[in-house]
């Protein structure tokens, strides 16, 4: 009697997840919203969610940022969590380099890059879901991707220095 | 990553992408999510309910691509035989007054082949009880003769009826081989060349359903060439020679171990791996057939896809003209056979694996021909699936399209399928019909280059453009950036 429920939350439970991990940088926090989102979903029926991956990312980040407001702790949480990465292989020291500097941008800058990278959504359904205007997607993103290009290039030379 | 190429912004985003898919992180399986644990609450709101129509063809196209609904489930209702509601449902045990019948464990060759346009053909089922293998397979050429094009199922076409044979079959059959002599009063009549192709298909696959023979050649009153439109039939015919689908590679001997990572760091013992199989038949998409094993309880840990061999379908009552043998470690809940019948499954057997050689279950399916066949590993719950067939126009060996298909009017629409693409990254870009590109994107799938698949989905919004385009997905080789693996699928935006 999952009517559907099963295999949606297959597809969009795990990529959910992360992307509000992503996003948020608190394990907790995220599996949190991710739940909640499903609920709400539930709640809204199946059949009344025009792209439920979307939807679901949208009223999840709505959930992980309310839950941010009440309690500001994930910051420190994650600058732990980055710490203990281990960095015995580049490839996994510039997964945690790039989330980490992901974590740098501005709230809203972050989860538009989810949404357009992770996600794939284009520029009209982020500048729908996310109630952005839809001609300033594209330079928010540009932005944010220069943002992250500096972080990186400033933790690849420390990371070298420190060697 | 540190150039001025403008794709600059796209392959940081990929990498960071990435990076977010290889996030070590505990999810929580369907069964202890709040959905699943806590009954629901409240149902739509009323307001909503205009909008449901137009939604729920896109729930159910969701529904019915990427994921497996229990492909028994929803065919019981179309299939009278009680044997093959799943055992395990309790609605099936209590179904009323279903008389007993006892299990089949033969195959039945009462069947002959009707058109469908792009597929391969399918089976009906005819009466055809001849003694002898000649007599039974110039039965089931007169049968199709016979079968009027009103009663074949929707989608399907008889293109012998109201044809140019009408009667008259010698059989001689040599080994693995039928010579089949029809008596033709006029040339055969077709519209172009698909259709030509259709009707050889159906010859050939109803001529080929006899067991024991592999092969046909056509021939026409008394034995001269025998042509349907361009087409000239010169040499003995296999099913494969004429399925639509590129030659299959003999790929079997994957081997592959399903790795975890578990956190906190080490694994729990794993409860004792329990399997069980479902599978369906063109639900998925037009011509796929999916069998999945499924872990009802423990975690998958590796699988060996023997791949196909010839099935020896004389001896074995239960064999197809192929068998595609799949082993996993686990037990199988409900081992034995069940016969499907329907193209171009026609049956599973699993067996258990002798515990002395390391246990684990075997999962022969009794296949009608050699088609492609794409095996995915998907997680909560753990199961393997095994897709076999497709549009031949929508695969290539690397990508796999099952939604939207060919023809499909569409606007927004949602493109999923398979894929073993460099990077997991499969590209996909809407040409109209001066190869001007209208949109463009990609998306990750949920494996790269391997030969296991992975499953993709992605969002194409084509409000802005009208009238005929082709759909076409991707990969870029990284040697040379060439499209490889593509496939088109044409489609028009309303």
């Amino acid at each position: 009697m999952t009517d559907g429920w099963r295999e949606l939350y297959d597809l969009e439970y795990p990529r959910l997840l992360r992307a509000l991990l992503a996003i948020g940088g608190d394990p907790d926090a995220a599996e949190d919203a991710a739940q909640e989102a499903f609920v709400k979903a539930h709640k809204q029926g199946l059949a009344t969610l025009d792209r439920p991956g979307a939807w679901l990312l949208v009223v999840g980040t709505r959930e992980l940022l309310r839950q941010r407001r009440r309690r500001r702790v994930e910051d420190e949480r994650w600058a732990e969590r980055s710490a203990s990465q281990p960095s015995a292989f580049d490839a996994v020291a510039d997964r945690a380099d790039m989330l980490a500097a992901l974590r740098q941008l501005p709230e809203r800058q972050r989860t538009i890059v989810v949404a357009r990278y992770y996600y794939g959504l284009s520029y009209d359904e982020i500048a729908s879901h996310f109630d952005i205007k839809s001609g300033t997607v594209g330079a928010t993103l540009h932005q944010a991707i220069e943002k992250l290009r500096q972080i990186q290039i400033a933790g690849h030379l420390a990371r070298g220095a420190m060697r | 990553m540190k150039t001025d190429e403008p794709r600059d912004d796209e392959i940081l985003g990929r990498a960071l992408s990435r990076a977010i898919e290889t996030a070590e992180v505990k999810e929580t399986p369907y069964e202890e999510s709040r959905i699943a644990l806590h009954p629901k609450k409240s149902g739509g709101s009323l307001w909503r309910v205009a909008a449901l129509a137009a939604s729920v063809a896109i729930a159910v196209a969701l529904g019915s691509t990427l994921f497996d609904r229990p492909a028994r489930d929803q065919s019981v209702g179309q299939q009278p035989s009680p044997t093959v509601a799943p055992a395990n449902t309790p609605a099936a045990t209590v179904t009323p007054a279903v008389t007993v019948t006892p299990r089949p464990t033969a195959i039945d060759h009462g069947r002959i082949y009707v058109s469908r346009l792009d597929l391969p053909p399918v089976a009906v089922a005819v009466p055809i009880t001849w003694p002898t293998a000649e007599q039974r397979i110039a039965a089931r050429i007169t049968a199709l003769r016979a079968f009027r094009q009103e009663q074949a199922p929707s989608g399907t076409q008889n293109l012998l009826w109201n044809n140019a044979f009408q009667g008259g079959v010698q059989v001689v059959i040599t080994g693995d081989l039928a010579t089949v002599d029809l008596v033709l009063e006029k040339p055969w009549t077709t519209s172009g060349s698909a259709t030509s192709r259709a009707l050889l298909q159906q010859l050939v696959y109803t001529a080929t359903e006899e067991p024991g023979i592999r092969r046909v050649l056509f021939t026409e009153n008394g034995g001269k060439q025998m042509s349907i439109d361009q087409i000239v039939i010169d040499k003995p015919l296999r099913r494969e020679n004429v399925s639509g689908y590129l030659p299959v590679r003999n790929e079997g001997g994957l081997i592959d171990s399903i790795s975890r990572a578990c956190a906190p760091t080490p694994c729990p013992s794993p409860a004792p791996l329990r399997l069980s199989n479902t599978y369906s038949v063109d639900s998925i998409a037009p011509g796929v057939t999916r069998f999945v094993v499924l872990a009802e309880s423990g975690s998958l840990t590796g699988f060996d896809v023997k791949g196909y061999d010839a099935g020896d379908d004389v001896t074995n009552a239960w064999s197809g003209k192929y068998v595609f043998t799949l082993e996993l470690s686990g037990a199988e809940i409900k081992p034995g056979l069940e016969i499907v019948d329907r193209t171009p499954l026609r049956a599973i057997r699993s067996t258990a694996l002798d515990p002395a050689v390391g246990g684990g279950t075997r999962y022969e399916l009794a296949l009608d021909d050699l088609r492609p066949w794409r095996l995915a590993v998907l997680q909560n719950p753990d199961r393997i699936v095994v897709d076999f067939g497709g549009n031949p126009s929508a695969i290539s060996d690397t990508v796999a399209v099952y939604s939207p298909k060919a023809g499909d009017t569409v606007s927004r629409f949602t493109v999923s399928g398979l894929s073993r693409t460099f990077e997991a990254t499969t590209s996909w870009r809407v040409v109209d019909a001066a190869r001007r590109v209208l949109a463009s994107g990609f998306t990750q799938a949920t494996r790269g280059t391997s030969a296991v698949w992975g499953a993709f989905q992605t969002t194409v919004d084509l409000s802005s453009v009208s009238g005929n385009v082709t759909l076409e997905v991707y990969w870029a080789s990284p040697r040379d950036g060439a499209d490889t693996g593509l496939v088109q699928i044409p489609l028009t935006v309303r």
